[in-house]
C-alpha cells in the first residue's frame, strides 16, 4: 500500500498520538515490506519475525522523530535496516549467524569457501529460477553487514539511489561505489559457493 | 580512455544507467573495444538478472486453481499474527498503557469496514428489539361493566 503525501500527513499525526487504531493501519500497510526486507537481511525466519515486530514498536515510541523530510516508508526501511545491522553484529557475536540458513542446506562449506554442490556437469543450466535464488541467499549471507544492506535496499527491494542515501545516509557517490563493491562481493560469494565462475 | 579497472568499477552505475552520457560512451567504447571486459560485464549482468528474478519471484502472487495452503506462501510473506505480536508486545512494554483493551487490538485484526457494519447490525437489532418489546406488559382489557340490572 502506497498512502499519498495528505493521507500520510494525517497518518502520522495519528500516530504522533499515539492512536492504536491507526498504528494498526500502519503495520497492516507495511508489514510485508518490512518483513520482506528484515528476512533477506538476516537470512533467518524466526529472527525476522523477532525483529520485524521490534522494528514496529521502534516506530511507534520514536515517531515523534520523524521529521517528514522523507516518506514515511523510507523512514520505516532506515529504521529496519539499523535494526538489522545491529542484530546482525549481535548474532555475529554470538556466534549463531548463519547456521539456520547455510547449515540446514550444506552452507557449511560454503561458509568454509568449499564448493555448496558439487560442480554440474552444464553450469549454463545450474543457475536457473530457484536454484539460483538459493546460491545467491546463501551468498547474501556471507556479506558484511554494510554491503547486504545496499544489495537487498537496490537489487531486491528495488529501491532508487535517492531512497538509498536517505536510508544509509551516505552521499550518492559512496552508494555508487559501495553498492559496486558489493555487487562484485556478491558475485565472488556466489562463484565460491558455486565453485566455479560465473557463466558469461 | 578508460582502463580495464576503471570500466569494472563503473560496471553498476553503467547497469543502472546512472552514469553522465559522456561516462557511458566511454564505458561501451571501452566494453566494444575488449571482448574479456564484454564477457566480465555480461556474466555481472547475469548475476543482477538473478538478483531481479528472486526478487520478482518472492512477489509473484500465488497462481493454482487449488486454495493457497500456509505451506504455499512466499517464503518472505510476514507471519499472520505480526500485528499480534507487536501489541503484545507494546501492551507488556508499556505496562498496560496501550492495547489493554480487546476493542484496540480487535480494530487492527478486522478489517474497519466489518467492524463497522458487525456495529450497525447490532444497533439495528438492538433498536428492533426496543420498539417490539415493550418493558411494561399493556394493560389487560378492562372487564365489561356488569349489565345494569333491568328495572
Amino acid at each position: 500500500m502506497t498512502l499519498d503525501v495528505e493521507a500520510e500527513r494525517a497518518l502520522v499525526e495519528r500516530l504522533r498520538r499515539r492512536d492504536e487504531a491507526a498504528f494498526n493501519l500502519f503495520v497492516r500497510a507495511y508489514q510485508a515490506k518490512v518483513f520482506s526486507l528484515v528476512q533477506r537481511m538476516l537470512g533467518n525466519r524466526a529472527e525476522a519475525e523477532d525483529l520485524a515486530q521490534e522494528v514496529f514498536i521502534t516506530v511507534f515510541r520514536s515517531i515523534d522523530s520523524f521529521r517528514g523530510d522523507a516518506r514515511l516508508g523510507t523512514w520505516l526501511y532506515r529504521v529496519a535496516i539499523n535494526h538489522c545491522k545491529n542484530r546482525i553484529k549481535y548474532l555475529d557475536r554470538r556466534v549463531t549467524r548463519g547456521h539456520d540458513a547455510l547449515e540446514d542446506e550444506g552452507g557449511k562449506a560454503l561458509t568454509e569457501g568449499g564448493p555448496v554442490m558439487s560442480r554440474p556437469d552444464r553450469p549454463d543450466e545450474s543457475m536457473q529460477g530457484a536454484e539460483m535464488a538459493r546460491v545467491i541467499e546463501r551468498a547474501l549471507g556471507l556479506l558484511e553487514e554494510e554491503h547486504r544492506a545496499l544489495v537487498v535496499l537496490r537489487d531486491l527491494e528495488g529501491l532508487s539511489y535517492e531512497e538509498i542515501m536517505t536510508i544509509t545516509g551516505l552521499p550518492e557517490g559512496t552508494v555508487k561505489s559501495r553498492l559496486h563493491r558489493a555487487r562484485a562481493a556478491l558475485r565472488e560469494a556466489i562463484e565460491r559457493g558455486l565453485g566455479y565462475k560465473l557463466p558469461e | 580512455m578508460l582502463t580495464d579497472d576503471e570500466v569494472r568499477d563503473l560496471f553498476s552505475a553503467y547497469h543502472d544507467r546512472e552514469l553522465s552520457p559522456e561516462r557511458t560512451e566511454a564505458v561501451r567504447a571501452a566494453l566494444d573495444a575488449s571482448a574479456p571486459l564484454q564477457r566480465e560485464y555480461a556474466a555481472f549482468g547475469r548475476m543482477l538478472d538473478g538478483l531481479s528474478a528472486m526478487a520478482a519471484a518472492a512477489e509473484a502472487p500465488l497462481s493454482g486453481a487449488s486454495a493457497p495452503k500456509a505451506a504455499d506462501a512466499p517464503k518472505d510473506a510476514p507471519p499472520p499474527d505480526l500485528l499480534e505480536g507487536v501489541q503484545r508486545r507494546l501492551q507488556k512494554r508499556s505496562g498496560g498503557r496501550f492495547y489493554a483493551d480487546g476493542w484496540s487490538r480487535l480494530a487492527g485484526i478486522l478489517p474497519l469496514e466489518l467492524i463497522a457494519t458487525l456495529v450497525l447490525i447490532a444497533l439495528v437489532i438492538a433498536y428492533a428489539a426496543m420498539t417490539m418489546v415493550s418493558p411494561h406488559p399493556a394493560p389487560a382489557p378492562a372487564p365489561a361493566a356488569p349489565a345494569a340490572p333491568s328495572p
